[in-house]
């Protein structure tokens, strides 16, 4: 990584650039079939309460990539118990999500390096499995680390 | 009496021993059907880490079980579990559900059980406000959820062995 570029653990004060982050991914995401502003709003405003909270009660780790002294990319992990498998008796699965890096930091594997440290982290922490929701522009990377597509089903209400 | 007339209702800590037994039928009737090898410690090891976890998340109420009964004895269970979940545009809340732990005695099977379990799981969620629920189909199960409205997704995953 370049000399100016730093990567580190998110803290409670960089909750705002998440929730701004995690924003502009959605809208990103969703060019084709735009939310509604408010709508993107509503998230903003909900994601600052639930990243707080669950950076505190360790369910929550994030990770920023700063350019400049500024935050150009970030990237969160959701760790969850989860049901008990016979190959997990004991068993956690992490989320990545709010994968998100500024358009001018783009192609430089910013992205990858925040998945890498997010692997490492839950290779440390004996988490055995991470899932994500993958969008079309973040597959390759994705892919590309090993990720594999899983047959999740899903019923919006 | 009927299939559609067996009594269905939420399961609680007394049904606990039974949640677990069904548990791992699912689990050795999906490795058997996928060629793979049941082991038994495995499976030792399973049902009583899932006592622990379910006993922790019926009284927490993260967990909420159903089952159905015939001449008093349960022949199928589900099971759903409220879990956190990044907020997104579907919900902001930051909770999701997942439908687990469907099982049916192979003696009551294609009499539509599981359907109303399914069906009882997504009344409560809707009563609860929450507004998706995520599964991990079997060959078995797909045609069931698929007619319930569940859609394929966009996940994936890394598996760190």
């Amino acid at each position: 990584m370049p000399e100016e570029l730093l990567l580190r653990e998110a803290k409670e004060a960089d909750v705002a650039v998440l929730a701004r982050f995690g924003r502009r991914m959605i809208e990103d995401a969703s060019k084709d079939q735009p939310y509604p502003q408010e709508k993107l709003a509503a998230i903003e405003e909900a994601y600052v309460p639930f990243a707080r909270a669950h950076l505190q009660d360790g369910s929550l780790k994030a990770w920023v990539i700063e350019a400049q002294g500024q935050i150009a990319a970030c990237g969160t992990l959701l760790i969850l118990p989860y049901i008990p498998n016979p190959i997990e008796p004991t068993r956690r699965t992490a989320r990545l999500f709010g994968m998100y890096t500024l358009p001018e930091h783009r192609r430089i594997g910013l992205g990858r390096r925040i998945v890498e440290q997010a692997i490492e982290y839950c290779k440390t922490q004996g988490i055995k499995r991470i899932v994500l929701t993958a969008s079309p522009m973040g597959r390759p990377l994705y892919e590309s680390l090993g990720f594999e597509t899983s047959k999740e089903l899903k019923l919006n209400l | 009496m009927k299939p559609e007339e067996y009594p269905i209702r939420e399961a609680g800590e007394a049904d606990i021993p039974v949640l677990v037994q069904f548990r791992r039928r699912m689990h050795e009737e999906i490795r058997l059907s996928r060629g793979l090898p049941v082991v038994p410690e495995e499976m030792a090891a399973m049902e009583e880490a899932y006592a622990r976890f379910a006993r922790a998340r019926l009284a927490d109420g993260t967990m909420k079980a159903w089952v159905i009964e015939a001449q008093g004895q349960i022949v199928a269970c589900g099971a759903l579990l409220v879990h956190l979940y990044p907020p997104n545009p579907i919900d902001p809340s930051g909770r999701m559900a997942r439908l687990y732990s469907m099982y049916t005695l192979p003696e009551y099977r294609r009499k539509g059980l599981a359907r109303r379990i399914a069906k009882r799981a997504i009344e409560h969620c809707k009563a609860q406000g929450i507004k998706r629920i995520s599964l991990g189909a079997s060959t078995a199960g797909k045609p069931l959820y698929d007619s319930l409205g569940f859609q394929p997704t966009s996940e994936m995953r890394l598996e760190l062995r």
